[in-house]
């Protein structure tokens, strides 16, 4: 729970909160105070204004230099403002020489030469602060008063000391009270968090009912279309399609024990009743040699089967190269040939002079050897099979077509054709039953090609098997040349 | 004894045909469910055993319309479905038995003398030689002694005396005692078995449960091997 309590969303979510909180709240006081030093300054800039402006009124300086504050001192108000005026102040000729000075501005110490120049040269006044020893502040301006032709330096203070201590105290009240807003929003932030992460969590609890045994299981979408509902939709597409590889797991381990039962049972079945009923060694020489036929079929599905697996779990290197389809298809004919007239089947064919397509050549031949050799199976007796391969420049593909007129297959079968084991009920039984995997296996050679794989039956008429496969792409710049192809009839 | 075997792959038939028939019944195939059907209405069989996997008509199917008639013979399904649930809905239907394939034609033939002999009305009393077993009471005494067994060393013994001369596999008592197939009991049937040897046969000179290779066990009388074959 602890563990949960530091890693968890909640707590990373609330804890984000609080920081930009802190950051926001101290940034915040930090303008606050620049706002509020900044009304200050220019309150007290204002009032030194006023007192240069009153400074200009009452002080007089003569050719010679001497300054003279002219007033009238029997008008008390007058008095007062000037009196105010030379609590401190100091004034300077062109020189820098110091003309007059109170005695608060001497605790503070003069300007230096070149500052009074470089203010008298300045059109603007322009304002300072200056400590004096006793830890004071005094804002000063500096200003310049022409005269009689001479410029002289004047510079006006004004205590900013309690102004300065309002900021202060200002910053430190705000500071202060800062880590209380901080921890405020933090649990602010953690109720939040809880609010948030609520739907997550009941979410979870409902995704964590669905486990291995009941994959069925659904998580109801909330109904309000926001990203925790497009969760649960990933989630559910998610389910369901490790629900259908388990059914498909499952079905074909079934389908497996199916397979490998019959084989076995018969197997055991004949050994075991030749040993109860045999009366001389003839007897069971027949019943052994079932019994290995039945063996050797039993190994023909565990090898076909183990080569599906391995091709579905991708553990089947395929070599891509460029192929070209034609000799191929025809090694693979005459390669039939011989079960193809055991049957008094006609083999024909139809290709063109080339086809060359990015292929492995193992898992070709292997489509074509089962594809034609199936025709040859399931066409009817002194049927025909016929192999077709034709370019389709438009699409750039080839199509293969393997016909034959066979009894044909059913609708209701057509669409479970090429699943495992899945073998088409024959009309006439005795026939050789097929192990049901060859067609599934074309199908994933196919697939494996980026191909595609139709079929096309009619009961009594026959099925057509329709293989498209892409072109190499070198082969597809000539594609014009096999718009006229010339086709080379079949050997018979 | 008639026993109809539907089966649709041919030599699987072939072999229970043989070997049932040297077994000493007669034997029919049908190699579909229409065909079993018409052969069940023809004849009067003692015995069904019915493929479920069957082209056209599944075996369930056949089943449920067996037993809409109004004979009744014991049927016994042999399956390459082997899931619990498949042998729960073969049951459920009606069966009497059920056999995953592949299974020993000695298990089969142990399971098929079982199911014949049922339909016979079963004694209060069942005796073997100084053996009795009440039903009832469940009391077993031997040469007029009290012999005290537990209630699964009882079941066994029960079962084994009911079925008297026909050799009973280690799974079907489990089936029977402990009500359920697990593979996993077939050890404790021999620990059962020793226990009631014990108490029934060590003490007496006339020896009742006798060992059948490749099968089970079976109790009969030791001069009593006559009557076997049914």
């Amino acid at each position: 729970m602890k563990r949960q309590l530091f890693r968890g969303l909640r707590f990373r979510l609330a804890l984000s909160y609080t920081i930009f909180f802190a950051i926001l709240l101290t940034g915040f006081g930090f303008v606050l105070r620049g706002m509020l030093s900044g009304v200050i300054e220019t309150t007290v800039q204002g009032l030194l204004d006023e007192e240069w402006a009153a400074c200009k009124g009452f002080l007089r300086i003569n050719a010679a230099g001497a300054l003279e504050w002219s007033y009238d001192p029997n008008d008390k108000e007058e008095a007062s403002i000037v009196e105010r005026l030379r609590l401190i102040y100091m004034i300077a000729d062109d020189k820098g020489e110091v003309l007059e000075s109170s005695e608060m501005y001497r605790e503070m110490g003069f300007q230096s030469p070149a500052v009074i120049t470089q203010v008298l040269n300045d059109s603007k006044p322009s304002y300072t602060y200056h400590p004096n020893f006793r830890g004071q502040v005094f804002m000063v301006r500096q200003g310049t008063l022409s005269e009689n032709g001479h410029q002289y330096f004047v510079a006006l203070g004004r205590n900013f000391t309690p102004s300065q201590k309002v900021i202060d105290e200002f910053s430190v009240d705000y500071f202060a009270a800062l880590p209380f807003f901080i921890l405020t929003a933090a649990f602010l932030g953690w109720l939040l968090a809880r609010r948030a992460m609520q739907p997550v969590t009941e979410v979870a609890a409902q995704m964590s009912q669905v486990s291995e045994s009941n994959l069925s299981l659904r998580v109801p979408p909330r109904g309000s279309r926001d990203e925790l509902d497009h969760m649960i939709e990933s989630f559910n597409g998610m389910v369901a399609r490790l629900e259908k590889s388990f059914q498909m797991m499952r079905q074909f381990s079934t389908d497996v024990s199916h397979e490998l039962r019959t084989p076995i049972t018969v197997v055991r079945g004949q050994l075991e009743v030749a040993m109860m009923t045999a009366r001389n060694e003839e007897e069971l020489r027949v019943a052994i040699e079932g019994a290995l036929e039945d063996i050797d079929r039993l190994s023909q599905i565990v090898r076909a089967l183990l080569n599906l697996a391995k091709a579905e779990s991708g553990q089947l290197a395929m070599q891509f190269q460029e192929l070209d389809l034609v000799p191929l298809a025809q090694e693979v004919l005459e390669e039939l040939e011989i079960p193809a007239q055991y049957r008094a089947v006609k083999l024909t064919a139809s290709l063109p002079k080339s086809a060359k397509i990015m292929a492995d050549r193992i898992q070709i031949e292997r489509l074509l050897y089962n594809l034609i050799d199936n025709g040859i199976k399931y066409t009817r007796e002194a049927g025909f099979v016929e192999v077709s391969l034709k370019a389709r420049p438009l699409e750039d593909t080839f199509e293969l077509e393997i016909r034959d007129n066979g009894e044909g297959i059913a609708p209701e079968h057509l669409p479970h054709l090429f699943d495992r084991f899945y073998r088409v009920p024959m009309k006439e039984s005795g026939g050789e039953k097929g192990l049901g995997l060859g067609l599934s296996f074309v199908s994933w050679i196919v697939k494996a090609h980026h191909g595609e794989i139709k079929v096309i039956s009619e009961v009594d008429v026959g099925t057509t098997f329709q293989v498209t496969l892409p072109m190499a792409a070198a082969t597809i710049k000539q594609a014009n040349e096999y718009a006229n192809q010339r086709e080379i009839a079949g050997r018979h | 004894m008639r026993i109809l075997v539907v089966e649709d792959e041919k030599r699987i038939a072939d072999f229970l045909g043989r070997g049932l028939e040297s077994a000493g019944y007669s034997v029919d195939i049908a190699p579909d469910g229409q065909t079993a059907l018409d052969l069940v209405h023809a004849t009067d069989y003692d015995l069904i055993t019915l493929d479920l996997m069957l082209p056209e008509m599944d075996g369930m199917k056949v089943l449920e319309k067996i037993r809409n008639r109004k004979t009744n013979p014991p049927v016994l399904i042999l399956s390459a479905r082997g899931a619990v649930e498949d042998r729960v809905k073969g049951l459920e239907l009606g069966a009497d038995d059920y056999l995953t394939k592949p299974f020993a034609f000695v298990e089969l033939l142990a399971r098929v003398r079982v199911l014949l002999r049922r339909g016979q009305p079963t004694p209060e009393k069942l005796v073997v030689g100084e053996l009795t077993l009440d039903c009832i009471r469940r009391k077993v005494t031997h040469s007029g002694e009290n012999i005290e067994l537990a209630p699964k060393e009882f079941s066994i013994l029960e079962y084994l005396m009911r079925n008297k001369g026909r050799p009973l596999s280690r799974t079907m008592i489990v089936e029977n005692v402990w009500d359920m197939d697990y593979d996993g009991l077939t050890n404790i049937v021999d620990v059962y078995i020793r226990h009631l040897r014990s108490k029934i046969d060590d003490r007496y000179t006339q020896k009742l449960i006798h060992t059948v290779r490749g099968v089970g066990y079976m109790l009969e009388l030791p001069e009593g091997r006559a009557d076997k074959a049914n």
